[in-house]
């Protein structure tokens, strides 16, 4: 994906988010489905990530009637799959090299890489220390979670001094030149797509 | 307890996105300033600490005759300090991105929900600690904790029903308005209960992690 699709996609997200009428709310779903087909992601991924967040809508019904509810639940299944397309069909570290060469903060595009690198390891540790408990004849609850989440804080912070020691050897926190900002003109051209799309959906909320 | 994408309105979640937009380049550059512009030696420790947060945050725990899964905001706020909100705001990020919990619209929302009381509960601690010493840690943890949840719940529920502000009639608002928020007080005491216990089984561990 590159950077016009990435902000073309952005601008969709927002434009579908302040989208209120259901023709307007139905169009963005049929282009969000449409996206989504496209990218390859498989579809039980989708429908994985629309479970959770469908939970506060399921409480709604008790609160709004359904002419208020259907746009909020099309509204959300857009965004949310419009997120998924933007954020899942390439690497994170793809992502926030673009990031960052709109001048996203490197101290927050640090701290997201390694704390996504590092929560695969920690959570290696926490079922080898849950397991470590279970073994002994101990329960998993609150008595023996306190311990563990502790002993998850101290791991997490030694293993901080080894991962910083290493990265200081290959040269981590030397002052380094950001890539240049370079669009193409395929990129423009992506970029000026989606905006046509989000103005045209835009044009047709204003006139409906 | 995050707000999904598409249920909050424009007005809502543009200022939200702004409001911790520029707290947090105020944040950063308040990092950049105290790590006398290399603040290289504090990511990894501030990331592998937010890792272990979400990681535990997202582990239920058995609590008869149900399960739950901790927020720990308060604790971030005690342990993290001034890393706190760059902290939840990447938890937060990696949470609507991994699992799609909480949205990348109401991501600016969301932080100040978790961020504000996390904030709020680490300066209580702090400057409890100063006033009263060691006596009262378990005591201000504690308080720490339960406010990092309940200030969390209080905003959660105040920006849902600010949303839905003339779909739902005044009086079944502040119905649900009181019916949630009695309902999280055991899970307050709890979180309350959790945090204590995990800063006084650090001080005994390694003390030099309490600020």
């Amino acid at each position: 994906m590159n950077q016009g699709t990435l902000l073309g996609l952005g601008i969709l997200i927002l434009v579908g988010a302040t989208l209120h009428h259901w023709q307007t709310l139905s169009l963005l779903f049929g282009i969000s489905l449409g996206l989504y087909s496209r990218s390859g992601l498989p579809w039980a991924l989708l429908f994985r990530r629309w479970r959770y967040p469908l939970i506060p809508l399921a409480v709604l019904p008790f609160l709004l009637p359904w002419e208020s509810l259907l746009p909020i639940a099309a509204r959300f299944l857009s965004v949310v799959t419009l997120a998924l397309v933007a954020l899942e069909s390439q690497p994170l570290p793809v992502t926030l090299g673009i990031l960052r060469r709109w001048g996203f903060s490197g101290i927050l595009a640090d701290m997201l890489l390694l704390t996504y690198r590092y929560l695969f390891v920690l959570h290696q540790d926490w079922q080898q220390m849950q397991r470590a408990i279970l073994l002994r004849g101990g329960r998993f609850a609150i008595p023996t979670f306190i311990p563990l989440m502790g002993s998850l804080v101290v791991r997490s912070v030694e293993q901080s001094e080894r991962v910083y020691a290493a990265m200081r050897l290959r040269g981590y926190g030397q002052p380094m030149g950001r890539d240049p900002q370079v669009w193409t003109g395929r990129e423009c051209l992506v970029l000026g797509r989606w905006l046509a799309v989000g103005l045209g959906l835009w044009t047709l909320e204003g006139w409906i | 307890m995050h707000l999904p994408d598409g249920l909050v309105t424009p007005i809502l979640w543009i200022p939200g996105w702004g409001m911790t937009g520029l707290w947090l380049s105020v944040n950063l550059g308040q990092i950049q300033q105290t790590s006398h512009g290399d603040p290289s030696r504090g990511i990894p420790k501030a990331a592998l600490l937010t890792a272990a947060f979400f990681l535990a945050s997202s582990i239920h725990v058995p609590v008869p005759p149900a399960s739950v899964h901790l927020v720990l905001n308060g604790l971030m706020g005690v342990i993290l300090g001034i890393w706190t909100l760059p902290a939840i705001w990447v938890g937060l990020l990696l949470q609507a991105i991994t699992f799609g919990h909480g949205g990348l619209t109401t991501l600016g929302l969301n932080t100040l929900i978790m961020g504000i009381p996390a904030v709020l509960a680490g300066w209580v601690f702090r400057q409890g600690r100063r006033l009263g010493g060691e006596r009262w840690l378990a005591g201000l943890a504690f308080t720490a904790g339960a406010m990092g949840l309940g200030g969390a719940v209080l905003l959660f529920w105040g920006i849902v029903l600010l949303s839905l502000l003339g779909t739902v009639n005044a009086g079944s608002e502040r119905l649900a308005l009181q019916g949630l928020v009695l309902a999280h007080l055991p899970l307050m005491v709890l979180e309350g209960l959790v945090t204590a216990g995990v800063v006084m089984f650090l001080r005994q561990v390694r003390p030099g992690l309490i600020p």
